[in-house]
Formats: C-alpha cells, sequence, structure tokens
C-alpha cells in the first residue's frame, strides 16, 4: 500500500514539473530562461545588468522606495554600488548569504548554529556585441562542513565556485569551458534538495569542463562534458558528462529531462530524470522534477538505486513576497522499504533590491513499515544581500 | 515549536497577505478617466441617453430603420444616408450609454437593455465610419470593465479531488509496571467532494472526504519493544477554508480547518497485563493550503497541525472543478 502511494505521488510530480540555478520559480514572472538575467545560461552566478534592473523592477517589493521614484530611477541604482556602469566590458558583483539554522525546533535536543554561506566577489569581462564572449569568475569563502571534508571537497576555506571562458558565436548557440555547476535539473536554491544532492549537482559539486547551450526553436539545453574538480585528489574527480533539455509547452511552461554519466576510481554514477515548470502568472509558479541515480560502487560496498521528487509552489499575494510550499521526497535504496518525505513551507521576501529575507520550516517524516519515528523540525532563517 | 507559535505564524503571514496589493504598490493606479461626451449637440437636441433614444423612435423613425437594417447586415449604409444630426447623437448616445456600464458595480445593477443598445449604436457608428478611433477605445475599455464584473461575481463551483494524505497518530501501551507511547506514521488516500463560493479575489470553500490508509506503529521506548506494520485506518474528514486567490490563473492561498474522524485500531498484545489506551478518532486540525489551477484542473497542497497534540497532517492531491 505504502510503495504504491508513495509511486503515486511520484508520478504526480512526474507530470506536474523544471530547471535551474538562482531561482527558476521567476519562470512565473515571464522568465523561462536563466540567460535573460545571469551570464551563466543556466543560471547562477553574476547578473547581468537587465538581471539587476529586472530584481529591482520586477522582483523586489516597491514599498520601501520614496515615492517621488519611478521604475527608470530604481532600475538606475541597481548596478555596483548602486552605480550605472560606465563601461561596456567589466561587470563586478559581491554576494553575502548567511543562515540560521536551528535543528531538532521543538524538542529538548534543539540546537542553532551560524552558517555563513557565501560571501564571494565576482568578476565578469565581456566583449563583441551582446556580451557574446566573456569571461566569468566567482571567488569567495567557502563553509567547510564534515560531509564537504568527507568527499574531499571544498577543504579550502576560499575557493572558486565558477570561473569560465563563454563565446557565443550566434544568439542560440553558446560554448562555455571551465569551472562551472553540472547541466542537470532543476537548480533549485535549497542545496539540501534531495534532487540535488542524490545525484550530486549541489552547492560543492562544480567540475571542470566544456558545455554547449543551445537555445532556439522552442527547446533550450546544455550538453556538459567534464573531467571532475580538478582541485580535488585525482582518483575522486568525477569524470563523464551531463545534460538537460526543456521545451516550452503554452505559454511560459517547460518540461524538460535530464542525464547525467560519471564514475572515478571508486563509483560509478548513472541518474536522469524529468522535470516541469509551470508559471501560473503574476509571479506565481508551480516546479516538479522527479529522478532516479544508480550508483556502482567499484568495491561493491555501497552500490544502490536512489529515487528523489520535488514539488515547489510559489505563491505570490503583493509585489516582493513568496510564499511557498517546499515538498521533497527521497528514498534512498530503492531495496529498502524506508522512504523520507519532507514538507516545508517557507516564506521569501525582497524587500528591496539587492536584499532578499527567507524563512523555511522543514518538516521531515520517515516512512518505515518496522519502525515508526517521531517528524523531525528544523527552521532556516536566511538572509542575502548583493550590491 | 508549540501550537501558538505554530498559529502566531500562520496568522502573521495571513495578516501581511490581506493588506491590499493596491495598498503597497509606490504609485497608485489612477482612477479610470470617464468618457468626455461630445459638446457638439445642439441645445435643441436631446441630451440624456433615454431622450436620445426616444427622440429617434418619434422624430426619426426612418433614420432608426435604415440604422436596424444596416446593424442586422440587410443594407449598407453611410453617414449621408442619415439625417445630420444623427451622427453626434448616435455618438453621444454611445459615450453616454458607456459611461454608465463603466460606472456600474455589478453586472446585476445594469438596465436592462443598456449592453444591447450601446452595441447597436457602437455597429452604427462603425458602419457609418464615423469617430472610429474614440468608437474603439472606449469599446476596449467597456470590454475590460465588464470582463472585470464578470469575474467579481461571486459563483459556486464544484470541485471531485483526490489526495494523497499523511498523519500521525499516537496511543498508550500500559504494561504491569510501566508504559510507553505508541506512535504510528500513516499514509492514505482522500478521495472526496467540495463546494466553492469565490470570485476572482477571494474563495471559501467545504470540502467532504473520505480517508482510508494504513500505517506502521511501534513503541517510542525501550522498556516494551512494540511493533506492528500495515495497520489499516480508515475515517472521513470535513474541510472549510478561506482562501486569496493570488494570481490571474486562479491559484490560492489560504487556511483551512478540518474536523477529522479517524478509526484504527492497535492490536493489544496477548498477555492480559497489558492495554491500549487510543486517542479519541474525532480531532481538529489548521492548515495552510494552495490551490493551483490548470483550467478546470488544480493541483493542492496542504500543510496542517493538530489542535492540541503536537502533530502534522499533510495532503498532495488533484481535482477537477465542474
Amino acid at each position: 500500500m505504502r510503495s504504491l502511494l508513495l509511486g503515486i505521488l511520484a508520478v504526480l510530480g512526474v507530470q506536474a514539473g523544471t530547471t535551474a540555478h538562482a531561482y527558476p520559480h521567476f519562470i512565473g514572472h515571464g522568465y523561462p530562461s536563466c540567460l535573460n538575467c545571469h551570464f551563466n545560461p543556466l543560471g547562477n552566478g553574476p547578473l547581468t545588468d537587465y538581471g539587476r534592473a529586472v530584481g529591482a523592477d520586477g522582483i523586489a517589493s516597491g514599498a520601501f522606495y520614496p515615492k517621488s521614484w519611478n521604475e527608470e530611477k530604481i532600475g538606475a541604482v541597481s548596478g555596483f554600488l548602486f552605480r550605472e556602469p560606465r563601461q561596456d566590458h567589466i561587470r563586478t558583483q559581491l554576494n553575502f548569504r548567511g543562515m540560521e539554522m536551528i535543528r531538532g525546533l521543538g524538542s529538548a535536543n534543539s540546537q542553532s548554529s551560524w552558517i555563513t554561506m557565501q560571501a564571494s566577489g565576482q568578476l565578469v569581462l565581456k566583449f563583441l556585441t551582446d556580451d557574446r564572449l566573456l569571461l566569468s569568475a566567482d571567488f569567495g569563502y567557502n563553509p567547510i562542513s564534515p560531509q564537504s571534508q568527507a568527499a574531499g571537497a571544498g577543504n579550502q576555506r576560499f575557493r572558486s565556485r565558477e570561473h569560465y571562458l563563454g563565446f557565443r558565436p550566434v544568439a542560440g548557440l553558446g560554448i562555455y569551458a571551465g569551472f562551472m555547476d553540472k547541466a542537470y535539473g532543476i537548480r533549485v536554491a535549497e542545496h539540501i534538495a534531495y534532487s540535488r544532492v542524490i545525484p550530486g549537482v549541489t552547492q560543492n559539486d562544480q567540475t571542470h569542463g566544456v558545455m554547449v547551450h543551445f537555445l532556439g526553436g522552442g527547446f533550450e539545453g546544455a550538453v556538459h562534458g567534464f573531467t571532475g574538480n580538478l582541485a580535488q585528489s585525482r582518483d575522486l574527480r568525477q569524470a563523464g558528462f551531463s545534460s538537460m533539455v526543456e521545451h516550452d509547452f503554452f505559454k511560459d511552461h517547460r518540461i524538460g529531462a535530464s542525464f547525467l554519466s560519471s564514475k572515478n576510481d571508486y563509483v560509478k554514477i548513472l541518474s536522469y530524470s524529468l522535470h516541469s515548470r509551470f508559471s501560473l502568472n503574476d509571479g506565481s509558479a508551480f516546479l516538479v522534477e522527479y529522478g532516479q541515480t544508480e550508483k556502482d560502487s567499484f568495491s561493491g560496498v555501497g552500490s544502490r538505486i536512489s529515487r528523489y521528487g520535488l514539488i515547489q509552489t510559489y505563491s505570490r499575494p503583493i509585489r516582493g513576497l513568496y510564499i511557498i510550499a517546499n515538498i521533497d521526497y527521497s528514498k534512498s535504496d530503492l531495496s529498502a522499504e524506508a522512504s523520507t518525505l519532507r514538507w516545508g513551507p517557507g516564506l521569501q521576501y525582497f524587500p528591496i533590491q539587492k536584499i532578499e529575507l527567507r524563512t523555511d520550516l522543514y518538516n521531515t517524516r520517515t516512512f518505515n513499515p518496522g519502525q515508526s519515528t517521531q517528524d523531525s523540525w528544523m527552521l532556516l532563517l536566511q538572509s542575502h544581500i548583493w550590491i | 515549536m508549540d501550537l501558538k507559535t505554530w498559529g502566531g505564524l500562520l496568522f502573521a503571514i495571513f495578516f501581511l497577505w490581506m493588506i491590499p496589493a493596491e495598498a503597497r504598490t509606490r504609485t497608485p493606479t489612477p482612477p479610470k478617466p470617464r468618457i468626455k461626451p461630445p459638446q457638439r449637440v445642439q441645445i435643441a437636441l436631446p441630451v440624456t441617453f433615454s431622450e436620445i433614444l426616444t427622440y429617434l423612435e418619434e422624430r426619426r423613425p426612418n433614420d432608426l430603420r435604415l440604422m436596424k437594417d444596416a446593424v442586422s447586415g440587410a443594407k449598407a449604409l453611410s453617414k449621408k444616408d442619415l439625417s445630420p444630426e444623427i451622427p453626434d447623437l448616435i455618438f453621444r448616445a454611445y459615450t453616454l450609454g458607456s459611461n454608465e456600464l463603466l460606472n456600474a458595480q455589478s453586472t446585476g445593477s445594469l438596465p436592462k437593455n443598456l449592453q444591447r443598445n450601446v452595441q447597436f449604436q457602437k455597429s452604427v457608428l462603425e458602419k457609418i465610419e464615423y469617430q472610429e478611433k474614440e468608437t474603439d477605445e472606449i469599446s476596449d475599455r467597456v470590454r475590460g470593465h465588464l470582463a472585470d464584473l464578470e469575474a467579481s461575481r461571486w459563483r459556486f463551483r464544484r470541485r471531485a479531488f483526490f489526495e494523497i494524505i499523511s498523519w500521525q497518530t499516537e496511543a498508550t501501551l500500559q504494561g504491569p509496571v510501566e508504559t510507553t507511547t505508541l506512535l504510528a506514521t500513516n499514509l492514505g488516500l482522500s478521495p472526496g467532494i467540495g463546494f466553492s463560493y469565490e470570485n476572482r479575489r477571494w474563495a471559501s470553500s467545504l470540502d467532504l472526504a473520505g480517508i482510508y490508509g494504513s500505517g506502521g506503529v511501534s513503541s517510542q521506548n525501550s522498556l516494551i519493544t512494540y511493533s506492528q506494520s500495515d495497520v489499516a485506518a480508515y475515517g472521513a474528514k470535513a474541510t472549510f477554508g478561506f482562501a486569496r486567490v493570488v494570481a490571474s490563473s486562479g491559484s490560492e492561498l489560504g487556511l483551512r480547518a478540518s474536523a477529522l474522524y479517524i478509526k484504527q485500531s492497535f492490536t493489544v498484545p496477548p498477555d492480559p497485563s497489558y492495554s491500549i489506551e487510543q486517542k479519541k478518532a474525532l480531532s481538529g486540525t489548521i492548515s495552510l493550503f494552495s490551490r493551483w489551477r490548470f483550467n478546470r484542473f488544480y493541483l493542492q497542497t496542504d500543510f496542517g497541525r493538530y489542535f492540541g497534540r503536537p502533530a502534522t497532517i499533510w495532503s498532495l492531491g488533484g481535482g477537477l472543478t465542474f
């Protein structure tokens, strides 16, 4: 019965479901492609001038500006250090993102900790018309978690999260070479989402490689060949390729699929997923992803097939505010009966341009026929500032 | 987080969201300008909408017949076919009628035949190619206003839905000297029907649903080991909800209160010195829900908390509106 119901849940996810880095739910504002606002065509990283203006005029609340300011004035201060760029070739950005994390909320074992997730500087050098040639780099503070230490990645206190050279010979085609996130699935902001953790495409999983991005004819996608993170020791580097393709259907709705195959000296990973993003107009959006990851350990220990699903809904009752339902499903081993569903109502608020405040409450429930356990709770309070 | 904190958080969200969007925008939307009627009508001619109609019927029956024939498609019509004052009078009647439509607060308050008369005058103006640009602009505004009125009209809708639902149930296992808490984590199906009373901004709903599911139950300490899998649970749920429509697609976000009656019987150990005390089958919850419309279909998420005990209940499903 339980397997059947979770299966239905998963299928429902498939029928409903998208892409992205930064904020893929902005499809609800009529931006299905990340390329409009980010130099990285799959999102994340520094914003373009247009992206900064959209953030100021279309995303953030307008409640705290002087009444005499019009949209043009607000957009004019969206640049670095609140100034309009005076030249065309250099763009810079500073980012800070911190989080108060409260685990075991409401229990006797409640623990609270502050995590500085991001304190970085970004630099973009761009040339040719329409920024067809660019060099982008992101370097900054890196929080070291026990997990990343164990994985051998991100052990440096400071590191690059991306640096690449990009060239778009024509508008619909781009070639990007360097260190960046793998092209796979929906790049939701939640790096603890099972859809990012299980296939290995989360915050410390960038890789060196070459990515070809295409856009046109109702399709957008990328094919990414990679050799692993060269900062890791050779035996740990996951080398292989991934791809992600999306297709437009109706207006501002997309359906997509992803594939990833990679291996190092210890484990081979095969991952695939379906996803979809729906615009529900006026900033509201509905995102779904459903996928499976096969990890084949060469030692024979730890091989398993995992399945995951994600549903995110974003309601925008007023400009600048998004009310979120984040539903995250995981069955970490298909041969076992246990599965987990994490349900998180949340608030995302952009009170003014360059500032994001976010609260997420996560309720995690484990389904295991042999053992019933109390739900666990976690509260995240995030602040994000960029200039 | 206790129930008060949870309730306070939900209330804060709801309160913030109740503030009209118009009040939070920097530049208030300017009021719709009304249409200024033309000033070229001579004093001896009729002035009001009804006077113009009466004038046409009593003083210019031939012109009226020509116009009716033209609108019905029977005959062609040009400005030269009509008496000299008629085009101005028709345009004036059109602007006055349109003003009345633009001032209407509901479709039910409109005078009988007003829309038909205004449409007739618009057709005549198009036929005789008189004040075409102004006529089109007025027509667009009237059409938009009537569409807004129609969307704001409260209406009943019926729905059928199907949800996946999960909840936890507690019981107490009493032994000869010790007790332990039993916890069941359940997953089930909940088909039902619903009724909504809604307009473009607000929606209230009443849902009635059956529940069938099962769950594994186990003891929560090591004093007594108790475990049982796939314990059947069945019952019903009545839910009242109130929501704000947050997007033009009809997506809703709101609060719901539910009354649940769920029966689930745990097997009592054969040793007669053990007994199980279960909670009442009747319970209440409050939840935050969102509903996402795709034409007649919708998806729905619901995340809630029980009254009086620290447990959550959630559901995810879809339905059809008819």
